[in-house]
């Protein structure tokens, strides 16, 4: 027997029967990406070791080293890191209520749907301001997603056909997307591209605020409804004998999945991958039950996506690669080891 | 890496926005007009080196102290002005094509250092450089503004290009070299008469630009080149008069390139794709048709002064072409 | 079964008739119309006359080679596809869904970029093997597992390894000094500007992969009715699928080679002429040929018109920050567009059922 202990949060009639296991990677997870984040903070075109990043973090530091840190590189890593718990909590809920170990926003086109907004943004209105951007990329992921949840409408929705139709609307994404880059002022075009492969080389602070305080709103719902997860991954039949209202929950679980997928986007362009890997590492790690699995998931995505920027953008110096590039390398592998292996889930 | 989107349209921002433009560059001029007189009595004044000046440029103004000796250059235009001027950057983004400079700045820019390139430039190489001064473009680097404002003093020229005597005026403020910058250009105004004068009535040749890149074929109409062959006074062809920067073609359009005479660029990147295209195109029964081309009057320039490089001394070479091209023809 | 309108001899071979009719009718339609205006006099005199005129001569180097061009990829593709329906059993199942156009795209621009791989037949050499492996990956993929090959598994595993592949195909981008705007044409799908010696270096392959395809109808009809009574009738079910595998990796592949990554032809153009003559792929397969021919170049006819210089997408786009600077958009990109409601529909049947 696991041992297990079981944490209640009364006002919300909420309790949590959890392993000690998670428990203990999830702290285990959150020291790596401390580490990982102090590095990150610190490589760069000049070294500075971790005992003064943790000064210059404190604001004791010496004044070069508060500039580099606090201009250049901490809006991008903490751009990183909240992006990388978005799209990984995002991909965890699509799993979950999907029932697909394949299904994540890049797939079902929910990245592809924020990206031509993003991009039609760039290209046909050049000149306003970045935040309209992420309302863009917002709004065009959650107008494919409905449109995608309304053409698989048929009597309720099948996750199956859910999947299928995202992939079909993807591709319409993926051709408005090439229509909008070629019909814009060329300089956008390679701006264009580079937003594109999921990129967080100008993160500023804004971009890391908005993108917070947007994520501190999804992140506890998400959590709050990861109990009717653990119902849907049981199946329809078995969910709805369990008193799940399985159509409702499963639109609600949709959409913050959408706004946490568009959030991502928004702050850093489509990084592909991270919501297919960071969840099922996390499964890996946990075992299947969702109230462990999110916040171990959304860790081990913001470690993906760290580790993917710090190598971007020092392999291959001067060049400043995007990350949605590397984290890519790591998700093909990854991919095939996972379709040979889950026969069970598909 | 060189990717090739080196030109902009200054069309490609809304009405409002021109006029806020045009009301920049006019108190750009004024604010040039007048440190062009002050400066007379500053240069060479050792006492002047600590003093503060305000440059107000695309972005708004900045303070820049004395004259700048740390120059970061992140614009290909912007390292050619500064060349021109006697100014060697500390780093500079790499040229568009060549290893990492254009032959003809290779020797100045030895051991200058390379921050990544234009479209973008690698932020921490320039912060370990420890420049007094860097300059950028908006149309480039608008979203870095901030954190290279917080390295040190940034000056962006709104776009490149077609503006290039704006930006050269721009660097020049910048870089505290405005006595130079009023020679030099002094020195072009009279270049201009001189090639207004020789060419007289020919001056209304009906010059036609066309520019193979690796994959793409262009007709050009308000970019580097055809802002200097337009001030040298002389004509375009009328297909050619668009306020766009250029037109991407396909071979359905060669009619549009005659002309009187044509320039013909190749952005060649090495790998000998661009120059394929450009005979394959000029061997075309089309082309060939063209009576541009049965009068032979069809010359192939170099693309780095016509279009990539794109600062003063670019356009000084464009005119040494036209120069060599059309006086010994109208004379 | 549902019924299908051409369902006695005499229909299918009149509909065969009037598909060869239409093909006609839109090879004409993409040699007259364009950016210069043709008349029909001229038209006829391009190829007869020894001098040809500037509009002759646009008709006879520009016109005649893009047609042709569109005319056998269309035709590939849509056979490609039809191969691939009825080898995965998917409806589905076409060169670009499952990430074949994806996989051999990205072969190729990786040879362009790492390995200084510059002439055509290097090229199409490229395609078909990005083609096969790509293939392999997802057949492979979708097959893994106890419960088969089922229609979403392959789904899925197509667009797991598209998404990948264009990932990649836009990080090299990226890293290489390759020129963007020629390969984002290259890779939306587009036949404009191609030379008639880029088809004739594919050619041989096609034929070959067509008469092979052709050969292959009547042991693949049989195939459709299960394995085991294809067995039952002696056929070697392994053969036949290995051969069909092959043509699709010789037309998807020298389809790329020559158009780049064109999406959804072989999806929707299979089930147009399914809908016509049901399952019976000696009749479906010259079907797919001569629709998919048709269809290919009337989108490359609409890809002319949409943001053609002076139209009214150009005017409307004039009031925006957008410059249009080319004539042209990729015909992948109309595909793309009219091929997704398609999807969307068979997606929604096949789940049901």
């Amino acid at each position: 027997m696991k041992r297990k202990i079981t944490i209640r949060i009364r006002p919300l009639h909420l309790s949590l029967l959890m392993d000690v296991r998670p428990l203990v990677w999830l702290a285990l997870l959150t020291l790596i990406s401390g580490a990982v984040f102090v590095i990150s903070v610190g490589i760069g075109e000049m070294y500075i070791p971790p005992g003064d990043v943790i000064a210059a973090l404190t604001g004791q530091g010496s004044p070069a080293d508060i500039m580099v840190i606090n201009s250049l590189r901490l809006p991008r890593v903490l751009t990183a890191l909240l992006v990388g718990m978005a799209l990984a909590v995002a991909g965890a809920i699509l799993q979950g209520v999907v029932r697909n170990p394949l299904a994540s926003p890049d797939v079902i086109g929910i990245t592809g749907g924020a990206s031509v907004g993003a991009v039609a943004c760039l290209t046909l209105l050049t000149g306003i301001g970045s935040q309209w951007v992420s309302v863009a990329a917002l709004a065009g992921g959650a107008l494919t997603t409905f449109l995608i949840y309304l053409l698989a409408w048929k009597k309720g929705v099948s996750p199956f056909r859910l999947i299928l139709i995202g992939i079909g609307v993807n591709a319409a994404a993926v051709g408005l997307t090439s229509l909008l880059l070629i019909i814009s002022p060329i300089h956008t075009t390679s701006q264009a591209m580079v937003w594109l492969t999921g990129s967080v080389y100008a993160s500023s602070w804004e971009t890391v605020w908005r993108t917070a305080a947007q994520v501190a709103v999804f992140l506890p719902l998400t959590l709050l409804s990861s109990r009717h997860l653990n119902a849907q991954e049981l199946g329809e039949s078995l969910a709805t004998g369990l008193g799940s209202r399985v159509q409702l929950h499963r639109l609600l679980l949709v959409l913050y999945s959408v706004a946490l997928a568009g959030i991502a986007v928004a702050a850093a362009g489509p990084i592909g991958f991270v919501g297919l890997m960071a969840p099922h590492i996390a499964r890996m790690l946990t075992g299947p039950s969702q109230g462990q699995l999110l916040p171990v998931a959304a860790v081990t995505g913001a470690l993906l996506v760290m580790v993917a920027d710090l190598t971007a953008r020092t392999a291959f110096s001067p060049l400043d690669l995007p990350a949605g590039l590397f984290t890519a390398v790591l998700g093909a592998p990854f991919l095939i080891v996972l379709l040979l292996k889950s026969e069970r889930h598909v | 890496m060189k990717i090739i989107f080196i030109e902009t349209e200054v069309e490609a921002v809304g009405p409002w926005r021109k006029w806020i433009g045009i009301g920049m560059a006019s108190v750009l001029l004024f604010t040039v007009g007048c440190g062009g007189g002050g400066a007379a009595d500053q240069s060479g004044d050792e006492k002047e080196q600590g003093k503060t000046r305000v440059v107000e440029h695309a972005m708004g103004k900045t303070v820049i102290k004395g004259t700048p000796e740390r120059v970061v250059v992140l614009t290909n235009d912007g390292v050619d002005d500064a060349l021109a001027l006697g100014v060697k950057p500390v780093g500079a983004v790499q040229s568009w094509i060549g290893d990492p400079w254009y032959d003809f700045i290779t020797d100045e820019m030895k051991g200058v250092e390379v921050v990544g390139e234009e479209v973008q430039p690698n932020l921490e190489k320039i912060a370990a450089l420890k420049p007094d001064l860097i300059i950028g473009s908006k149309v480039r680097h608008e979203k870095i503004y901030d954190k290279l404002s917080a390295i040190a003093p940034t000056v962006y020229s709104d776009t490149v290009g077609h503006v290039w005597k704006e930006n050269f005026k721009l660097y020049a403020k910048a870089l505290n070299k405005e006595d130079q910058a009023q020679q030099q250009l002094k020195e072009w105004e009279q270049r201009i008469a001189d090639f207004k004068e020789s060419m007289g009535d020919d001056l209304d040749t009906k010059v036609s630009i066309v520019r193979f890149l690796p994959g793409l074929v262009r007709i050009h109409h308000n970019g580097f080149p055809d802002a200097v062959v337009q001030e040298v006074g002389l004509k375009r062809p009328q297909s050619q008069i668009k306020k766009a920067h250029s037109s991407e073609v396909t071979e359905e359009r060669i009619p549009e390139m005659d002309g009187d005479v044509m320039f013909v660029l190749t952005m060649e990147e090495g790998d000998g794709k661009a120059t394929k295209l450009k005979e394959e195109w000029m061997n075309k029964p089309l082309f060939k048709q063209l009576d541009v081309a049965q009068e032979g009057n069809v010359y192939e320039v170099n693309d780095v002064y016509w279009n990539l490089s794109g600062g003063i001394q670019a356009a000084n070479k464009i005119l040494d072409d036209l120069e060599k091209h059309l006086l010994d023809k109208s004379r | 079964m549902r019924s299908h309108p051409f369902r006695t001899l005499t229909l299918r071979t009149l509909g065969l008739v009037a598909g060869v009719l239409l093909l006609l009718v839109t090879l004409t339609g993409s040699i007259k119309w364009g950016l210069t205006q043709v008349g029909w006099q001229t038209l006829l005199n391009a190829f007869q006359t020894p001098e040809p005129t500037q509009v002759e001569l646009v008709i006879l180097n520009t016109r005649l080679p893009r047609a042709l061009i569109a005319l056998c990829v269309g035709a590939s593709l849509a056979m490609a596809g039809a191969l691939m329906q009825a080898l995965t059993r998917n409806p589905l199942a076409s060169p670009g869904i499952f990430g074949i156009n994806a996989g051999a795209a990205f072969a190729v621009v990786a040879a362009a970029a790492f390995f200084s791989v510059a002439s055509f037949q290097a090229y199409t050499w490229v395609a078909f093997a990005g083609a096969a492996i790509s293939g392999l990956i997802v057949y492979g993929l979708g097959s893994a597992g106890r419960t088969g090959l089922t229609p979403l598994k392959l789904t899925l595993a197509g667009a797991a390894m598209t998404a990948f592949f264009s990932t990649l195909t836009q990080g090299v981008l990226v890293t290489d000094e390759t020129t963007l705007e020629e390969v984002l044409f290259w890779l939306s799908g587009s036949i404009v500007g191609r030379s008639l010696q880029s088809l004739t270096t594919v050619l041989p392959f096609f034929i070959a992969a067509w008469a092979l395809t052709f050969a292959l109808s009547r042991p693949v009809t049989t195939l459709l009715m299960g394995e085991n009574v294809a067995r039952g009738l002696g056929q070697r079910t392994g053969w036949v699928k290995f051969l069909s595998a092959l043509c699709v990796m010789l037309l998807a592949g020298g389809a790329v080679a020559v158009a780049g990554p064109i999406g959804m032809v072989g999806l929707v153009v299979p089930h147009i002429a399914r809908f016509l003559v049901g399952n019976d792929y000696r009749w479906l397969l010259p079907y797919c040929a001569l629709l998919g021919g048709s269809f290919l170049l009337l989108a490359d006819i609409g890809a002319r018109y949409l943001i053609m210089p002076g139209g009214p997408v150009a005017e409307l786009l004039a009031g925006t920050a957008a410059r249009v600077l080319s004539d042209e958009v990729p015909v992948g990109i109309i595909t793309a567009l009219i091929g997704v409601p398609f999807f969307i529909t068979i997606a929604r049947r096949s789940v049901s059922e």
